[in-house]
């Protein structure tokens, strides 16, 4: 009898481990391919017809203007400090704009939020600025934070700003706006760049991205494309979110024997120059390309792996130095009114063109701002273009930029040098 | 072929960074039986000071790295001298305290040591080939130093006098300092070694990846914990062979299914659970052929739980409805008096405070640690979300598919636990709530392409959940209930059972407890309450995605549990309350400074208080209520006891004389004696010892049998075979005409086959009512398995009968003044006298007596000869009964037999088998010894 109780609870164990086993493995072609099919087609939709959302004037007084900003300030309760900065850099911009008289006699008050870079902390953030009754939300970094708050904010009609990041459930939602190109987009631009620019139609390309959903789109877009340009894709991995450093050695063996001479890479930089790392080791030295909102190819210390000299990547904004932008100058002159004992954040001249670009469209949104006459305003700002930020096109639907530039790591310089100087949306 | 054997080699090498982990974690089970969760830490910790010292200070490589090796060997070494101060709060306790230690270091190397910084390594070089994999120097340093490591912790262990210590002083501390060792000092010095391991490995790591950055050695703290148990958590080779086998399977997997999202975690997961599943030893380790006498797999150790029951007066229904009207008033005031954004944040407190009392139920009821309740909470929220968006269900349907789904899963869980126990449980949950996450909650289904699931509120009838104040009062109540059946499902015959296995599986099974249900059914309602949690957390959030749900809360949430006190509702409610407040919004600006703060309080504190919170309640509820009380010493009333017990048996006419011989009368008029309990050709062996070879006896109905023989004759384990405690390599035992020797001890208990044991038939944390009341499990004839699990109407009726029992079996016993008191702190004469009274609540149809007379004087010898008699006399239980005092079997015994090396040497009525010359020969050995004289005359 107990030995038939054993045997029952084996059995039992082995069959729900086996299903969920084959649950996962079978149903993840199909879900996702109709999952990825789903947003391709919502995608489409938006593109000729733009929703709007209800309107409000909520965030806006006669003297003011309140805006949301959740930026990871913290990690694990431990605050990142110069590491992004993002949080003083919000505080930096929005005085210097106050100091120079508001905007339309209003002064702007950012409400700045921690989410922590975490998912459910990013969630609280988000509800927490949703009660200081601020006119839009915006995010910072993070994929998975902004996906999250993101939802809940336009569940609430706030409108949501950021950076591109994923698609799935946000780019055909009315109060969404991607200021930058998505990385499903990016995707597709950087299969044709390898296919015509780095001879993927001869060479062998490899993709590597890390173990998030919030990859997939960007995954499907790359795959796709390249295969319509005649390009081979002999590798589609994904890694592992922290960067096991026995898988990448292992990763490296298997592009190395599968002969990719490209390498399309979306991952944190940590992960990418561990993977190069790696690579070198084995006395493989592809070439690396990645997608990015500002610069990949992990360019500075303590990320940067010298093995990663040479890696191109797109990006939606410019190298700040040799962009030529007015932005630049004035924004170390802002953050050093605001924190003169403090070195300007790393990449913070990234988001002080995002910045930029949300004060412009306020300033055109006129006295009479609203939710909704705000989102028209960024909609109308086709063509603007700071110089640090890609030129705003809105009009087809709600990711704001359909070009990129390309730059190439330097480590001689410790920078990147920045080899295509106008944005481009083909290649 | 050859890119396969590069691939092996690549996983070689890159497992050597686990098995160097792993190593250390051996080490340190192997002196303390801990987990050191902090065992990664120590050795990132260890390699910031050596960045600091090398590249910021610029000194030498080899001085920095010995210092840095120094370092590591100091913080290990503290820590153990810490957080093992006392003995007294089982495994779990220190496990905690290596949590807090790893969460304190990440953040004193986050805010003070540079974070992520370069860590390039010194050594230089093309490096080798090796089936086409290229070894740089640095890897190949790392490659010797683990062959080092292993080939001197192997002779360390199994071939110095150091490591018989270590085991030695592990296995058994008090026979340890018996022949002169000292636990404590070897316990540190494993402590030391292992900090100077993992420096080492957080080094060498540190160089291979040419930059470290806080924590980044605890990433590969799962590898290493599953390493270990593949390996078999005791030996060296084993860890080494399990880190370098993981090392080859991520190799590997990289290779064939890189293209799947978690593939690795996934599978290093479902071959540790298949291993552990298939030889729960692990692959190295020896399966020793445990008696089920020898203890149990608890990780902790608590005071006594048992609930007693109690009449319901009108004070007590007064307290008893307590947590109820606190739920009723916080949930009014919560709907009444919060802010929306108020209520929504403090909706939080509830759900963790659900979460946490699952974990405490479960932890509580079958002192196994779960690290993947987190799983479970996840689990439960997308549940609620596929139920609530893709099936549309309404709220009050899809919110149970959080705690549905939750107990299924925790349900394979429980029935994993049948198989393995202890830590080796531990790390299979960790690995499940890895595999959940990477491969499980990315599932499109559930990640819905990384946008994650929308989960709308809804109204309940005229219940607004929309509101955020209403929704906070809803979790209130959720919480309230949860506690109250909590507390009435621990004061149930289940509860009882899941604390009887927990602290003594062995007297469990002997008093019919079935260990799969309970286990199994603890898991699944422990499930049940994460996922109820999980369900209430998706409607809070709002929104349910793949990465909210990470590993580290799992910790979070043994931590939580172990400092608000094991057991105690209030405890761990108040201090999950306060953790997740300060996590979730304690000002940012300071966040760090107060997480900082309790991770070196609990450091320095749980040493001391190792049972938390609570355990500081409850010390301090009982000294309040003895203050102002004479306190009867306990000699006092255990003489006292023993008196009214013999002046009780003598009243109830317990006598010595023999009852009449039951017989069969046969078709050819012959009669023979019905055989009660049979035993035939009966053999075990341990390894090359023959134990027992051939026995058979029989226990007629009404037949008072004695088993007698020198040490070592095999008398024990015939019990253990009889009862079902042990599995015969031959032979039958048949019980009531039924062969049983299938049958589990504790279905042969139901049987009527009641025993008691030489030591260990007790539950010595627990009281002597609580005892009693444990030992009542076969008289839960539940007509239902809701009076079980105390939900039943007259639930309180039948809970007071059992009591009343136990009152009962007090008396005769003459244990009414010791009602109170532990077990642990009796006489053993007493102790025996509880055991035999446990055994008879079993009401069984034969007791078999392992040595009931040892340790009595004799006057209690005789006592207790009249107890045996009276129980055959005047109860109908035959008995067969193994002691040493001959004058004693003699005495009551219908027949004896007599074991001698395994084998029957004689059998046959006292007289009979006393006589025996070679009965004589085997107790005498030579003639004219006191045994054999007094063996004779029938004196002791």
């Amino acid at each position: 009898m107990n030995g038939s109780r054993q045997l029952w609870a084996k059995a039992l164990v082995v069959g729900l481990a086996v299903t969920l086993m084959a649950t996962g493995c079978g149903s993840k072609t199909k879900s996702d391919e109709a999952t990825k099919d789903s947003i391709d087609d919502k995608a489409k939709t938006t593109q000729t017809t733009k929703a709007t959302i209800p309107d409000s004037t909520v965030g806006v007084t006669d003297t003011e203007v309140r805006i949301g900003i959740h930026v990871p300030n913290t990690r694990g309760g431990i605050p990142l400090g110069s590491i992004l900065g993002l949080s003083e850099l919000s505080t930096a911009y929005w005085n210097s704009v106050n100091a120079a008289g508001g905007i339309n006699d209003r002064k702007i008050i950012a409400e700045i939020a921690d989410d922590g870079y975490d998912v459910s902390k990013a969630l609280d953030a988000c509800r927490e600025l949703e009660s200081k009754n601020v006119l839009f939300i915006s995010g910072t970094s993070g994929a998975d934070q902004i996906v999250a708050c993101a939802q809940y904010a336009l569940g609430k009609n706030i409108p949501y700003l950021s950076l591109g990041v994923s698609e799935a459930g946000l780019v055909d939602q009315a109060g969404y706006r991607a200021l930058t190109m998505t990385y499903d987009r990016q995707g597709k631009l950087a299969a044709q760049y390898v296919a015509n620019n780095l001879d993927g139609k001869i060479k062998k390309t490899a993709m590597v991205m890390f173990n998030s959903p919030n990859v997939e789109g960007a995954r499907k877009q790359f795959r796709d494309e390249l295969k319509k340009q005649g390009g081979t894709l002999v590798a589609d991995d994904l890694v592992d979110k922290q960067g096991n450093a026995n898988e990448l050695a292992a990763e490296c063996l298997k592009l190395k024997g599968a002969g990719a001479d490209i390498v399309y890479v979306l991952a944190l930089p940590t992960i990418s120059s561990g993977l190069a790392r790696s690579c070198t080791e084995q006395g493989y030295t592809p070439q690396f390309f990645m997608p990015a909102n500002s610069a990949a190819c992990g360019y500075s210390d303590p990320i940067y792996a010298k093995e990663l000299s040479g890696c191109q990547s797109l990006s939606a904004v410019k190298v700040a130095r040799e962009s030529g932008s007015p932005l630049v100058e004035a924004a170390y002159a802002g953050w050093k009114a605001t924190f003169p004992d403090r070195a300007f954040p790393d990449g913070g001249e990234t988001f002080w063109g995002l910045f930029d670009i949300y004060r412009e469209a306020i300033d055109k949104a006129g006295k009479d701002i609203s939710r909704r006459s705000f989102l028209a305003a960024l909609d109308s700002m086709k063509g603007y273009d700071n110089k640090l930020f890609n030129p705003i096109d809105f009009t087809k639907d709600n990711v704001g930029s359909d070009s990129v530039v390309v730059q190439r790591a330097d480590k001689t310089k410790m920078q990147f040098d920045q080899i295509i100087g106008e944005w481009t949306s083909e290649f | 072929m050859r890119d396969l054997v590069t691939f092996v080699v690549s996983g070689l090498a890159g497992g050597s960074t686990y098995a160097l982990l792993a190593l250390g974690l051996v080490l340190i089970h192997n002196s303390s039986r801990i987990l050191n969760a902090a065992q990664g830490e120590i050795g990132a910790f260890a390699t910031f000071l050596v960045a600091g010292l090398a590249i910021s200070h610029g000194w030498p490589w080899p001085i920095a790295v010995v210092l840095g090796l120094v370092a590591g060997a100091g913080i290990s070494l503290t820590t153990a001298s810490v957080l093992l101060r006392r003995a007294t709060g089982g495994r779990l306790p220190p496990l905690v305290g290596t949590i807090a230690l790893l969460s304190l270091l990440v953040i004193v190397e986050a805010r003070y040591l540079g974070a992520a910084r370069e860590f390039p390594s010194p050594l230089s070089g093309s490096g080798i080939t090796i089936a086409g994999l290229v070894l740089t120097p640095t890897r190949m340093l790392i490659i010797g130093a683990v062959i080092f490591a292993s080939v001197v912790m192997w002779a360390l262990i199994e071939r110095t006098p150091l490591g018989l210590a270590i085991r030695a002083s592990a296995d058994n501390r008090a026979a340890a300092t018996i022949v002169g060792l000292d636990p404590k000092r070897v316990e540190l010095l494993t402590w030391l070694l292992a900090g100077v391991l993992g420096a080492l490995a957080g080094i060498l790591l540190g160089w291979n990846n040419q930059s470290i950055s806080p924590g980044f050695l605890t990433i590969a703290l799962p590898q290493a914990f599953t390493a270990a148990i593949l390996g078999g958590m005791r030996s060296a080779p084993g860890a080494i062979v399990g880190g370098l086998a993981i090392g080859i399977i991520e190799s590997l997997t990289r290779k064939y299914f890189g293209s799947t999202p978690g593939s690795p975690e996934a599978i290093v997961f479902a071959i540790l659970f298949f291993v552990l599943l298939l030889r729960p030893q692990g692959i190295f380790g020896r399966k020793s052929r445990r008696l089920a006498t020898e203890g149990n797999e608890s990780l902790v150790s608590l005071d006594h739980l048992v609930s007693i029951p109690r009449r319901p007066r009108i004070s007590q229904r007064v307290i008893g409805a307590l947590p109820l009207a606190v739920t009723l008033i916080a949930a009014l005031g919560a709907a009444t008096l919060t802010s929306p954004q108020g209520a929504y944040k403090l909706a939080i407190l509830p759900i963790f405070a659900i979460l946490a009392l699952s974990l405490n139920g479960l932890i509580a009821t079958t002192g196994q640690v779960s690290l993947g309740h987190v799983g479970l909470f996840g689990l439960g929220s997308f549940a609620t979300a596929v139920a609530a968006t893709t099936w549309g269900l309404p709220l009050p349907m899809a919110i149970l598919a959080g705690p549905a789904l939750g107990a299924l899963v925790a349900l394979v869980l429980g029935i994993a636990a049948l198989r393995i126990g202890g830590l080796y449980l531990t790390v299979l949950t960790l690995a499940f709530a890895v595999m959940l996450g990477a491969y499980v909650f990315p599932m499109p289904a559930f990640s819905r392409g990384g946008a994650g699931i929308l989960v709308i509120r809804e109204s309940i009838g005229a219940l607004d959940l929309t509101n955020e104040s209403l929704f906070l009062a809803f979790a209130i109540i959720a919480l309230g209930l949860i506690w109250i059946a909590d507390r009435r499902v621990l004061g149930s015959p289940f509860g009882r059972a899941a604390i009887a296995l927990r602290e003594n599986e062995t007297a469990a099974a002997a008093r019919g407890v079935h260990a799969p249900v309970i286990k199994v059914l603890a898991f699944t309602l422990s499930g049940a309450g994460a996922g109820l949690a999980g369900a209430l957390f998706a409607y809070r959030q709002g929104i349910v995605v793949s990465s909210a749900f990470p590993l580290s809360m799992s910790f979070s949430l043994v931590l939580y549990v172990v400092l608000g006190g094991l057991g105690s509702r209030p405890g761990v409610v108040l201090i999950t309350a306060l953790f997740t407040w300060t996590t979730f919004y304690g000002s940012s600006g300071s966040s760090d400074f107060m997480i900082l703060g309790g991770a070196a309080l609990v450091v320095f504190t749980i040493g001391r208080y190792p049972k938390g919170l609570g355990g500081l309640i409850r010390i301090t509820t009982k000294r309040l209520s003895l203050l102002g009380r004479r306190v009867q010493p306990l000699s006092d009333l255990e003489t006292g006891g023993m008196t009214v017990a013999a002046s009780s048996i003598s009243s109830t006419h317990v006598g010595t004389g023999r009852s009449h011989k039951m017989l069969v009368r046969l078709p050819d008029g012959k009669t023979m004696e019905p055989s009660l309990l049979g035993a035939r050709d009966l053999s075990i062996s341990f390894g090359s010892l023959s134990a027992l070879a051939n026995v058979s006896l029989d226990v007629g109905p009404s037949q008072i049998v004695g088993v007698i023989g020198p040490n070592g004759a095999g008398k024990t384990t015939l019990f253990n075979l009889l009862s079902g405690f042990s599995t015969p390599d031959e032979g039958e035992v048949w019980f009531a005409g039924h062969r049983v020797d299938h049958l589990s001890a504790a279905s042969r208990a139901e049987w009527g086959m009641g025993r008691t044991f030489q030591q260990g038939g007790l539950w010595l944390s627990e009281t002597v009512l609580g005892n009693l009341l444990m030992a009542q499990h076969l008289n839960v004839r539940p007509a239902s398995v809701i009076g079980f699990i105390a939900v039943g109407a007259n639930q309180w009726k039948l809970e007071w009968r059992r009591r009343k029992v136990a009152e009962q079996v007090l008396e005769i016993l003459g244990l009414t003044n010791l009602r109170n008191q532990p077990v642990g702190t009796l006489s053993y004469g007493t102790r025996k006298l509880l055991e035999l009274g446990c055994a008879l609540l079993t009401r069984p149809r034969i007791l078999l007596l392992d040595e009931p007379a040892a340790g009595m004087s004799e006057d209690e010898v005789a006592w207790l000869a009249g107890v045996i008699s009276g129980i055959r006399n005047e109860l109908g239980v035959a008995v067969l009964v193994i002691e040493h005092h001959v004058p004693l079997v003699r005495q009551v015994a219908d027949r004896v037999y007599v074991l001698n090396f395994g084998h029957v040497l004689a059998a046959g009525t006292p007289d009979e088998v006393t006589t025996n010359p070679a009965v004589i020969e085997a107790y005498l050995g030579t003639q004219g010894t006191a045994a054999g004289r007094s063996f004779v005359s029938g004196t002791p």
